[in-house]
């Protein structure tokens, strides 16, 4: 009996659509979960419930978001110390009359998911530059 | 060529001037009515009239002339006001004579002061956390003068004749940041710096200090604006101070530093 290709064919497509669709979904910032990161990048100071997030979001697919909350734990988890060091270098950028070297501090922070340390700096720096935008 | 030429003429027992003076910031119409008891028809001005039109044509003459004068004294203030923008530092030195002029009481320098911060102002919505739509040119050299005279600090009257003259041309960041690099702002130069106001005009700069961060409050007021970026500057200068928690100048790197 000839193999009823048509069907197949059908069924197969249909599959694809639905992963296609699945996979989507996955990988998709909704707007409950955007509430959620934003809440958590605004005002969550817990590293642990910051790890958690940060997890969830990767294993969702979301990883630059995950990335960023899993920086977040990280920096919260930092001893007494290296919250002061840290501190330290934002201020000395804030003091600093140059702004090369004040993006430069600010690039660090960046990298290390304190962006509203980095958002500080640049903005400072574009004062300096005489950048007319605020 | 003649600075001015006019036609005049009488229409209903009323005078009526029209004409351009040729002024050295491009032309300037006016015109001038007034009541002239003559029949009406044109009137030629420089040829012999009756009594009561050269009484009428010498007093709109006073008038026009003021008007063109007022209206030259404000193109001469706007230009300043641009050329400092541009960086044009003797453009900048003026302003801050101007500004002193005003201080000592001299009538046509308050004037032309008030011409160029309403020039300023209307030239100038920059609010913190909002779009700018000024200077049209990064004015580094603008910047340079102030610090001049803002780094200084050591005298009372240049030093609030730099803030009041220059201030005024820079967006709200920009004059926070340079002068949150000048001398610290405590309470003492702060006086200085409003001393000279009305107790109205010090009520808006002290909101505007105790205000900088908030942004829903919608006011052109200068002194409003100048204690907000006063208020702005201050915070930096504390944020800076090891033991200041970072919170005071902005919370999201508060929550991520502190």
């Amino acid at each position: 009996m000839p193999f009823p290709l048509i069907p197949v064919g059908i069924g197969l497509l249909a599959g694809v659509a639905a992963w296609a669709q699945f996979g989507r979904e996955k990988t998709k910032m909704t707007p409950e979960r955007q509430k959620i990161y934003d809440a958590a990048i605004r005002s969550l100071k817990d590293p642990a419930g910051l790890e958690a997030l940060g997890i969830a979001f990767k294993n969702e697919g979301l990883h630059t978001e995950g990335n960023l909350l899993l920086k977040r734990a990280a920096l919260r988890q930092l001893t007494p110390v290296q919250k002061a060091a840290n501190r330290a270098k934002w201020k000395s950028g804030m003091a600093s009359k140059n702004p090369k070297e004040v993006l430069e501090i600010a690039d660090e922070f960046e990298e290390r998911g304190a962006t509203g340390a980095a958002a500080e700096l640049r903005k400072y720096a574009r004062g300096l530059l005489g950048t007319p935008s605020e | 060529m003649s600075e001015l030429s006019a036609a005049a003429y009488v229409q209903e027992k009323r005078l009526c001037i029209i004409g351009i003076y040729d002024s050295a910031w491009g032309p300037i119409p006016f015109s001038h009515g007034c009541a002239c008891e003559t029949e009406d028809g044109p009137i030629d001005v420089g040829m012999d009239q009756p009594i009561v039109v050269t009484q009428a044509i010498d007093e709109s003459q006073k008038v026009i002339m003021a008007n063109i004068e007022r209206e030259k004294m404000r193109l001469a203030a706007e230009e300043l006001v641009d050329r400092t923008r541009a960086g044009d530092q003797n453009a900048a030195a003026t302003m801050i004579l101007v500004r002193q002029n005003a201080q000592k009481g001299k009538g046509r320098a308050i004037a032309s002061l008030k011409m160029m911060l309403k020039y300023a102002q209307s030239k100038d919505s920059t609010i913190h956390g909002e779009a700018s739509t000024h200077p049209a040119k990064p004015n580094a050299k603008v910047i340079r003068v102030l610090d001049q005279e803002l780094n200084t600090g050591t005298c009372p009257l240049r030093y609030r004749s730099a803030i009041m003259t220059m201030l005024p041309s820079l967006s709200m960041l920009e004059g926070s940041v340079t002068l949150s690099n000048g001398p610290s702002l405590d309470k003492d130069r702060i006086a200085v710096v409003i001393e000279k106001m009305e107790p109205e005009e010090q009520k808006h700069f002290v909101t505007g200090f105790k205000n900088w961060r908030n942004t829903s409050i919608k006011t052109d007021d200068a002194n409003y604006r100048l204690g907000r970026i006063f208020g702005l500057a201050r915070s930096i200068q504390l944020v800076r101070l090891p033991t200041t928690p970072i919170a005071i100048l902005s919370k999201a790197a508060g929550l991520e530093l502190d």
